[in-house]
């Protein structure tokens, strides 16, 4: 279901956010570095740094909805996805990479940013969070924002 | 409980991420430009346009916000509560005379407009301690 | 505070932690008032000067090196306030700075539109987002994007700060600073450019309106120059018809300078101020009134033309209120060609009575060499309410009451060149004037009335308060007040002993003195074995002594001299600043010889003479004045002193208790009734039979 250009999107130098809520609807957000989107089973799996995780992996397991919001801070190009948790793991030492590759592109792109303020981020030990997406929904601001996205015109 | 550090992760320099809950129990998560210090226990957020940001915080008023020093880099985890709207009065007029100010350099005057500030209670606000 | 950086900070860091938010509280508030005093400093250099260049090019100096804004402007409204105009800027080297901010454009814009501070320090993150929806929005078609137009300044600032300038409801432009970093004003830096606002929008104004001044000053000399060269092109009978113009001219212009001060005088000059302010509210007062009307004036100005009889109207009316004037009284309105004055008004006075007296007395005295008719004078004392009377935008001060009505029916039955007053005041006069019954008359509203005509000042020879008719004085020296009043008007022309005294209300005191004085002076050296070393002392310069020993009181606030609460301080201080006012009148009027024994004088006073040692002539004096204060007739409660218990009082002085004084024994002896004994002798108390 999900198209092969929002695909790359997602790999893309790209900086994320996982939200999630507790029994009492109150609502938890991290940041994520790196993702795999796998279109086959529109499954995505992310990699939650653990010294946040906590409430994120607590709420998860406890209700299992998840949003995962995606943005590429120069044109603020963003989409929102919406699913349920598929299962919560450590990550292992080639999702590690993962991250710091997607670290780097991040560098790369936003060169407006000083390196130092990603270099910062204590990115692992992480959990890899898999959730199936069942909701996919246009974040850029303007027209559309909020709107599900029209997958067979995308 | 704000404390005068966190200020300058309020001035709208560096995006805000937030996330609310619908009532029927789905997190929605957003970037937004500013979280305003209104005092010590109360913030504010722009009101523009009805999207679900919106219409989540009036059936469940509970927010989580990351705030972010654009020189320090520090970030700020803020647990709020929203409050009331205001449609007049000095915040409102001090948020949409900044508004005015930057629509009017992209010829988006009388486009971009602002509905209310948002008020929202401060519930707690700690440092991140995701960064080394 | 629920700030976390650990699960569980320990002590020792929470102290720290508190040391830095002391730290940083300390170091704000210090920044604050350094920042604030030199807010001042800059204030004042601002206001220092009229030129607009200099202001603005101050300001931004001052922004700059003071408050560490590098890139500040100063932007001027255009006439019709829809574009504001770079007037002057600093830190812009290499920009253009030519372009004008439409109103209501970006900060500075909006500023001025809203007439509200703006303060941003996003600009370039904000600009970025909503200038990438205003694309979107436009490419799905739902937006026109509008003109922008471009801007002076920094071209990608990120921080601005815009203070409105407005002066009286008219924008008169925007005071700007910017940088290039995020963030970079705080709200500290906006209270302390809003205050230099302030200071900057004034001061253009003020140069503005001087500049306008100017203009306008050099169009009348431009029009004046070519009227004066048009004159000189008239042949000589137009020339001289102009000069007979000129001269009439001229004689408007005296005219209505008259008029002018006496419309001054319509109003008490401490009302003025409150009607001003619409602050003036009805009050009941204790007053005296004044009406005067002239005798003979009609036939006098029979076959004037009009204009004549105006001048010569005003003539009289602006003599009278210079009189009027001096006496603290004012002129309330003028009636056909009389006066009615009030005195006592707007605020209480303790001398309002005999002023008005003594006003009349004068100018009955001055008249008849003034003006070529009479006048009568009617006088009255009452309560009346005292306010802004008539229709809204035309009301005058103003009293209502039946003593108005009394002194205005008592100066028609008044004797030609005479001074009448309603039995009212009767009592309150009789301590100083000599009165004589008019006939009864029925006055209209009030009854049956028998007034009194104020003849002239009792004569001290006749008071028998002041000088017992079997005292030793009475019997031999009764001439040396004719003396006094003859070396009075001879070598101190100058003064007005009158006016002076009238301000307490002290009539005669100083020929009563100078008369005891000198008498005094005279007995000493009568009597006596060592009468040589009286001979030392020069008359002249006693009575002269006497008589300006109290001059300052011209520059004192009559309240203040007949204030009976003042405390022994206060009294010290009248009496400190009563000498310094003689001493300069001494000196402003050539007498500064006197200076030496008048200063002891008042060192005797002060103390009473409870230490050293005092000349001759300062005791004499100081007996005399001592006397006459205790016996003269006095405007406060209490009566005076009678002669007897003077006399002991001035026994008990310390100075007469330390040793046996000659002098005082002496006065003692000459002013004393026949028969009385007062204790000479240094002992507490006195024997009188």
């Amino acid at each position: 279901m999900i198209p092969e250009r929002l695909v790359a999107f997602v790999h893309g130098p790209v900086v994320s956010f996982v939200g999630t809520r507790d029994a009492r609807l109150r609502p938890s957000v991290s940041w994520v570095f790196g993702a795999r989107v796998s279109a086959a089973t529109d499954e995505i799996t992310v990699f939650v740094p653990d010294i946040e995780a906590e409430p994120i992996k607590r709420n998860a397991e406890q209700n299992g909805l998840i949003a995962l919001t995606v943005v590429e801070s120069i044109s603020h190009e963003s989409y929102q996805f919406k699913g349920k948790l598929v299962g919560l793991r450590p990550s292992s030492d080639e999702e590690r990479a993962v991250q710091d590759i997607h670290r780097s592109k991040v560098i790369s792109h936003l060169t407006k940013f000083p390196k130092a303020l990603f270099e910062g981020f204590r990115l692992y030990p992480s959990t890899a969070l898999t959730f199936s997406v069942e909701h996919v929904f246009v974040q850029t601001p303007g027209p559309g924002a909020g709107k599900l996205l029209d997958l067979s015109a995308f | 409980m704000l404390p005068d550090e966190i200020r300058p992760a309020m001035q709208g320099v560096t995006p805000s991420t937030i996330v609310t809950c619908s009532l029927d129990g789905v997190p929605n998560v957003t970037d937004i430009s500013q979280v305003w210090y209104v005092d010590k226990d109360h913030v504010a957020l722009s009101h523009q346009f009805f999207n679900k940001t919106h219409r989540n915080v009036r059936e469940n008023p509970y927010v989580q916000a990351i705030l972010r020093d654009a020189k320090t880099f520090q970030e700020w985890y803020l647990e709020l509560q929203y409050d009331h709207s205001e449609e007049t009065g000095p915040l409102f007029d001090q948020m949409d005379m900044e508004l005015e100010a930057i629509a009017s350099l992209t010829g988006m005057s009388g486009v971009f407009k602002l509905r209310a500030a948002d008020v929202y209670r401060v519930l707690s606000v700690r440092k991140s301690r995701s960064r080394q | 505070m629920a700030v976390e950086h650990d699960p569980e900070p320990s002590v020792r860091d929470q102290m720290v932690e508190n040391q830095k938010v002391i730290d940083r509280l300390n170091a704000a508030l210090a920044r604050k008032t350094d920042e604030v005093r030199i807010i001042q400093q800059i204030s004042s250099e601002i206001n220092s000067t009229l030129d607009l260049d200099g202001i603005l090019a101050i300001s931004l100096h001052a922004m700059d090196s003071v408050l560490g804004f590098k890139h500040s402007m100063i932007l001027l409204a255009d006439k019709d306030e829809g574009l504001l105009r770079v007037a002057a800027s600093r830190g812009y080297d290499g920009h253009k700075m030519d372009a004008a901010i439409p109103v209501g454009q970006g900060v500075f814009g909006v500023a001025a539109r809203r007439r509200h501070v703006v303060r941003m320090g996003n600009i370039g993150a904000l600009r970025t987002y909503i200038g990438g929806v205003g694309a979107r929005m436009q490419a799905a078609g739902h937006v026109e994007l509008g003109r922008v137009s471009a801007m002076p300044g920094l071209p990608d600032a990120q921080s601005q700060m815009g203070i409105p300038l407005v002066v009286k409801d008219r924008l008169v432009g925007v005071l700007a600073v910017e940088s290039a970093a995020p963030g970079a004003f705080d709200e500290l830096d906006e209270m302390l450019l809003s205050t230099v606002g302030n200071q900057v929008a004034t001061g253009i104004d003020n140069a503005r309106l001087h500049l306008s001044a100017i203009e306008a000053s050099r169009e009348l000399d431009t029009a004046n120059a070519a009227l004066s060269r048009a004159n000189e092109t008239l042949e000589d009978s137009v020339r001289a018809r102009t000069a007979e113009l000129s001269a009439a001219l001229d004689e408007v212009r005296r005219e209505k300078g008259l008029s002018e001060t006496l419309l001054r005088r319509m109003a008490p000059p401490e009302v003025i101020p409150l009607m001003l302010q619409d602050k003036l509210f009805a009050q009941r007062l204790d007053v005296t009134i004044l009406f005067t009307d002239l005798e003979g004036f009609t036939a006098y100005s029979a076959g004037m033309e009009p204009d004549e009889t105006f001048s010569q109207l005003n003539e009289f009316f602006s003599w009278a209120g210079d009189v009027i004037g001096r006496y603290r009284g004012y002129i309330n309105k003028t009636l056909g060609d009389g006066v009615m004055a009030l005195f006592g008004v707007p605020f209480d006075s303790a001398t309002h009575r005999t002023d008005a007296v003594l006003a009349a007395l004068e100018m009955q005295r001055e008249i008849s060499a003034q003006f070529p008719f009479g006048m009568r004078v009617g006088i009255s004392t009452g309560t009346v309410t005292a306010g802004m009377l008539g229709p809204a935008n035309k009301s005058l001060y103003d009293v209502l009451g039946d003593a108005v009505n009394l002194a205005s029916r008592i100066q028609a039955l008044c004797p030609t060149r005479g001074v009448a007053v309603s039995p009212s005041c009767e009592e309150a006069l009789k301590p100083w004037f000599r009165l004589t019954p008019l006939e009864a008359h029925e006055i209209k509203g009030v009854g049956h009335m028998t007034c009194s005509q104020v003849v002239g000042l009792r004569a001290i020879a006749e008071d028998a308060r002041r000088i017992d008719p079997t005292s030793r004085f009475a019997a031999d020296y009764l001439p040396v007040i004719e003396e006094v009043e003859t070396f009075k008007r001879e070598r101190l022309g100058v003064v007005d002993f009158i006016s002076l005294q009238a301000r307490d209300v002290a009539l005669q005191h100083n020929e009563a003195v100078a008369s005891y004085a000198v008498a005094l002076l005279r007995a000493l050296r009568a009597g006596g074995a060592d009468a040589q070393q009286w001979h030392g002392i020069d008359e002249a310069t006693l009575m002269a002594a006497a008589l300006l020993h109290d001059a300052g009181k011209h520059a004192l606030d009559p309240a203040r001299l007949n204030d009976r609460g003042l405390d022994s301080a206060g009294r010290d201080r009248l009496r400190r600043e009563l000498l310094d006012g003689t001493l300069q009148t001494l000196q402003q009027i050539g007498e500064d010889g006197l200076a030496p024994i008048i200063q002891e004088l008042y060192r005797f006073e002060a103390t009473r003479g409870a230490e050293g040692e005092f000349k001759p002539e300062v005791e004499i004096l100081a007996a005399a004045d001592i006397y006459d204060a205790l016996t003269a007739p006095k405007i406060y409660k209490g009566s005076p002193w009678r002669i007897v218990g003077a006399l002991a009082e001035l026994m008990r002085l310390p100075y007469c208790q330390r040793r046996q004084r000659p002098v005082f024994s002496s006065f003692v002896e000459l002013m004393k009734p026949a028969g009385a004994s007062i204790a000479l002798r240094a002992r507490p108390g006195a024997v009188i039979r």
